[in-house]
C-alpha cells in the first residue's frame, strides 16, 4: 500500500497551497487513529446504513423553509434521496412510490413535454433527467407510462443548438456538456435515442476535451470532473467513444484522486471534494469500456455487458458479462506481507483487490471515515454540512468502487457495507436500467 | 424594495389579480415548508405567468421573486422578455456568483443591446474574490470571443498567476487565449510558450498546473516535434535536481510513448516501474501504462 503523502509545496506558498494544507490537516485528525490501530479498526468502519436511510426519508416527507432555493430543483431532491435511498437498499412503499409518481408525471411534467424544477415551471432539461431517472427507480407500470415519451423526444429535439451541435437546457437557455449528457441518458433509457437526436453530439463534446486531457463545459473552458463525466458518458450513449482522446482523459482522471485524502478533486490544484467519488470515480469504468473498444487484448470486453452497454461496432458478443461472478468476499481484503522501508510506524495497510484505474480502498476511507454525518448524510469534506445532493453523490462513488467486474467486490470494513450496484453511465442501480430497458423494449444501454 | 414585507393582498396595485397557489397535489413528496412571503410572492408570480403580463409590476414582480429563489430559470426567463436591465443583473451578479442563471442573463442581454459596457472590470472583480469561479471564467471566455477583447488578456494573466501559480483556472485561460492568438500553434509559439510555463515549474516544480500547460501545449493539434523535444529536454533537466517529481515522471513517458523507439519504450517502462513506487494512489494505472509499453514492445 502506498504512503499517504500530502502536498509537497516547494515552499513556495500561494492561496490554492494554504487551502490544500488546511484541508489536509483537517483530515489528519480523522485518520490519525484509524492509521495508528490499523488493522484492528478498519475492520469495523462501517457505513451508517439505518441513519442515512432516516435522513432521507425525511427529506422525502417534508423540508424546511431553508429549501426555498432548491424550490427550482424539487425532481432533483426527489432523485438524490430514491437514489441513495435505492443504493441502500431500502424499499420503498405503495404510498410512497404513488405519491412520487403523482408528483413529477402529474404536477411536473409539462404537458408539452419535458419536466420542470416544480409544478407549473418551465420544462428544463436537468429537472428532465432527475424526474425520468427517479419515475425509473420507482419503475412501477404507472411511474414508467406516466412518461410522455413523444412529446419529450420533441422537448429534446426542440432544444439542440444547430451551431455548437450540443443542447441547450431549457427554451433559449445555456448550451454546455450537462445538456448533451442528461438528453442522451433519458433518450437511451426510454428508446427514443434515434439519429435525430444522437447526432452531432459526438462533435460537441469533442470540442469541449481540453489541452489537459478533461472535459469542459463548453469549447475552451476548464477541465471540470463534472462536465468530464457527462462528456464521456453521452459518447458512450451516441456510440462515439472514438472521438475523445481516451490516453489523455485517463490521465487527466487518475490525476484527480488526492494522494493524501484518498477522494477527488473536480479540478487541478482544487479541493477534494466527496461528490466527485462519483463524477470522477464512475468515469473509470467507462474509461475500462473505451480502452476495451480499442485495446481489447489488454481490457477484458465483458465491462461492456457490466455497464449494460453494447459498444460501436461489434463487441457485444464477447462482451457478456455474468452477474453471478460477482458475489463473494473472499480475499476482498487482503493485508501486504512485506512493510515499507520508508515506513517507521505503520507496518499493515488494508488494500482492497479492486480493478479500476483509482485506489478504491484510498477513496472507501476517505467516504467512510471523513464524510459520514453522525445522524444520517454525507458532505463535501470536513467541517461541511451535509445535503442530499453530497449524499447522493458520495453513496454512488462507494457504490462504484466496491463493485468490480473480474474481481469479488472491494468492500472496505464491515461487509454489510455493500452497497447496490448503480450504473455508471446512467447512475440508477442496474436492476432499474435493466427493467426500464425491457419496459420500452430495448436490451442495452 | 422596501425592508418590511407588505403582502401582495395589502398591495392596492395587486388588487386585480387572484393569486394562483401552486398544485403540489394532495399528498406530494419533498414538500417545502415555504415561509410566508415565498408562499405569496411565488403565487402572484404564478398569476402574472398565467396570463402572460407584461408589465412594470410584473418586472418588479420577478425581482421579488429571484431575491427569494436566484435559481427560479423561470422568472430569469420571463424577465428577459421583460426588459433589458444590466444594472439588475449586475447587482444580483455580485450577490450570486455559483448561478446559471444570473449568468447567463448576463449574457442573453449582453446579446442583444452589444453593449459589452465595463463586463471584464466586473468579471475580474468577481475573480478578485474567487479565483477559481467557474462561471465567471467562462462568462470571461464568452465575453472575450464575442466581443473580439483579447488584447489584455495576456498581461491580465500575468498578474494572476503571479498572485498564484496554482491557479488552473488562469492557465487555462491563457491556453485559450494563445490559442486565439496563433490558431495553428506555430512552434515558435510553442516554444516560446513552453518556456514560460518552465519558469513557473522552476519556482515550483509540484505545482501540476505549468506541467498539464507544458504537456498541452506541444501535443495540441497533432503535436510538434520541437515542442516535444523542449519539454522532454525540460523535464530532464528539472528530474536532475528533483528526481522523484512525479511530473516531471508523467511528461517524459509522454515524451518516449510518442517516440515509439525501442529504447524510449523501454525507458518508459522504468518510469512507469518508478511511478508505481512513489506515486501510489495511481499504482494500477501506472502498471496498464506497463503493460501497454511492453506490448509495444514486443510488436
Amino acid at each position: 500500500m502506498h504512503h499517504r503523502k500530502g502536498v509537497d509545496g516547494d515552499d513556495f506558498s500561494t492561496d490554492t497551497l494554504r487551502d490544500q494544507i488546511k484541508t489536509e490537516k483537517s483530515i489528519t485528525q480523522y485518520y490519525y487513529v484509524y492509521r495508528q490501530k490499523q488493522p484492528d479498526l478498519f475492520r469495523s468502519l462501517s457505513l451508517l446504513r439505518q441513519q442515512h436511510i432516516s435522513y432521507c426519508l425525511k427529506g422525502l416527507n417534508g423540508l424546511s423553509s431553508s429549501f426555498d432555493c432548491l424550490d427550482a430543483s424539487r425532481p432533483w431532491l426527489c432523485y438524490w434521496i430514491l437514489h441513495s435511498l435505492d443504493l441502500l437498499g431500502h424499499e420503498l412503499d405503495e404510498d410512497l412510490k404513488s405519491r412520487v409518481t403523482d408528483f413529477l408525471g402529474r404536477r411536473c411534467q409539462n404537458e408539452n413535454g419535458g419536466f420542470g424544477g416544480g409544478p407549473g415551471q418551465l420544462p428544463h432539461l436537468a429537472p428532465t433527467y432527475a424526474s425520468v431517472l427517479s419515475l425509473c427507480i420507482i419503475n412501477t407500470t404507472d411511474s414508467l407510462n406516466i412518461i410522455n415519451r413523444d412529446k419529450l423526444r420533441s422537448f429534446i429535439i426542440s432544444l439542440k443548438d444547430p451551431k455548437s451541435k450540443g443542447y441547450r437546457m431549457h427554451k433559449d437557455g445555456e448550451v454546455d456538456v450537462r445538456g448533451a449528457y442528461t438528453a442522451l441518458a433519458v433518450a437511451s433509457l426510454l428508446n427514443i435515442d434515434d439519429e435525430q437526436v444522437t447526432s452531432g453530439v459526438d462533435e460537441y463534446v469533442q470540442s469541449c476535451q481540453t489541452f489537459e486531457g478533461g472535459i469542459g463545459s463548453f469549447h475552451g473552458n476548464e477541465a471540470h470532473g463534472g462536465y468530464a463525466f457527462c462528456g464521456l458518458a453521452a459518447l458512450m450513449l451516441c456510440k462515439k467513444t472514438e472521438k475523445i482522446d481516451i490516453d489523455a482523459l485517463s490521465h487527466w482522471a487518475v490525476r484527480r484522486q488526492m494522494s493524501y485524502e484518498g477522494g477527488f478533486q473536480g479540478r487541478t490544484n482544487k479541493l477534494v471534494d466527496a461528490c466527485y467519488s462519483f463524477w470522477m470515480g464512475s468515469m473509470f469504468p467507462l474509461i475500462h469500456a473505451c480502452l476495451a473498444c480499442r485495446d481489447p487484448e489488454l481490457i477484458n470486453p465483458e465491462i461492456f455487458g457490466f455497464l449494460q452497454w453494447t459498444p460501436p461496432n461489434h463487441y457485444s458478443a464477447s462482451g457478456r458479462y455474468d452477474p453471478s461472478k460477482q458475489v463473494t468476499f473472499t480475499q476482498a481484503v487482503h493485508f501486504e506481507e512485506e512493510s515499507d522501508p520508508n515506513d517507521d510506524n505503520e507496518d499493515q495497510y488494508p488494500e482492497l483487490d479492486g480493478g479500476w484505474y483509482f485506489d478504491e480502498t484510498a477513496l472507501q476511507e476517505y467516504l467512510l471515515l471523513c464524510c459520514q454525518s453522525a445522524t444520517g448524510g454525507l458532505f463535501d469534506k470536513p467541517g461541511k454540512s451535509r445535503d442530499y445532493y453530497h449524499t447522493c453523490y458520495s453513496l454512488s462513488g462507494l457504490s462504484v468502487s466496491q463493485h468490480q467486474y473480474e474481481k469479488p467486490s472491494s468492500v472496505l470494513g464491515n461487509e454489510s457495507n455493500l452497497l447496490r450496484r448503480t450504473n455508471p453511465i446512467i447512475n440508477i442501480t442496474v436492476d432499474k436500467v435493466e427493467s426500464t430497458l425491457k419496459h420500452f423494449g430495448k436490451s442495452t444501454l | 424594495m422596501s425592508n418590511i414585507y407588505v403582502p401582495f393582498k395589502d398591495r392596492s396595485e395587486w388588487n386585480d389579480v387572484t393569486p394562483i397557489e401552486q398544485d403540489d397535489g394532495p399528498n406530494p413528496v419533498v414538500p417545502i415548508a415555504y415561509t410566508d412571503k415565498f408562499r405569496d410572492t411565488m403565487n402572484y408570480f404564478r398569476a402574472v405567468l398565467k396570463n402572460n403580463e407584461i408589465s412594470e409590476r410584473a418586472l418588479a414582480l420577478t425581482d421579488e421573486v429571484i431575491n427569494l429563489n436566484a435559481a427560479n430559470y423561470t422568472a430569469w426567463y420571463y424577465r428577459r422578455d421583460l426588459k433589458e436591465e444590466m444594472e439588475y443583473t449586475d447587482a444580483m451578479t455580485e450577490e450570486n456568483q455559483k448561478n446559471y442563471q444570473v449568468w447567463y442573463h448576463r449574457q442573453a442581454i449582453l446579446e442583444k443591446s452589444r453593449d459589452v459596457g465595463s463586463e471584464l472590470e466586473l468579471v475580474a472583480r468577481i475573480i478578485s474574490e474567487d479565483s477559481k469561479n467557474y462561471h465567471a471564467w467562462v462568462h470571461r471566455q464568452w465575453v472575450v470571443k464575442e466581443f473580439n477583447l483579447w488584447s489584455g488578456e495576456l498581461q491580465y494573466l500575468d498578474g494572476l498567476i503571479k498572485d498564484d501559480v496554482r491557479n488552473n483556472s488562469a492557465w487555462n485561460h491563457r491556453f485559450f487565449v494563445i490559442s486565439h492568438l496563433d490558431p495553428s500553434l506555430s512552434d515558435k509559439t510553442r516554444l516560446e510558450e513552453i518556456k514560460y510555463a518552465f519558469t513557473s515549474i522552476n519556482l515550483a516544480p509540484n505545482n501540476e498546473s505549468p506541467w498539464n500547460y507544458a504537456k498541452g501545449v506541444a501535443s495540441a493539434k497533432g503535436g510538434s516535434d520541437a515542442a516535444y523535444q523542449a519539454l522532454k529536454e525540460g523535464a530532464e533537466a528539472l528530474l536532475k535536481r528533483a528526481p522523484v517529481n512525479p511530473f516531471g515522471h508523467y511528461v517524459l513517458l509522454d515524451c518516449c510513448t510518442r517516440s515509439g523507439t525501442n529504447q524510449d519504450l523501454e525507458r518508459g517502462i522504468v518510469l512507469c516501474d518508478n511511478l508505481v513506487k512513489f506515486d501510489g494512489i495511481r499504482k494500477k494505472y501506472w502498471e496498464f501504462r506497463k503493460q501497454k509499453l511492453s506490448k509495444d514492445l514486443a510488436h
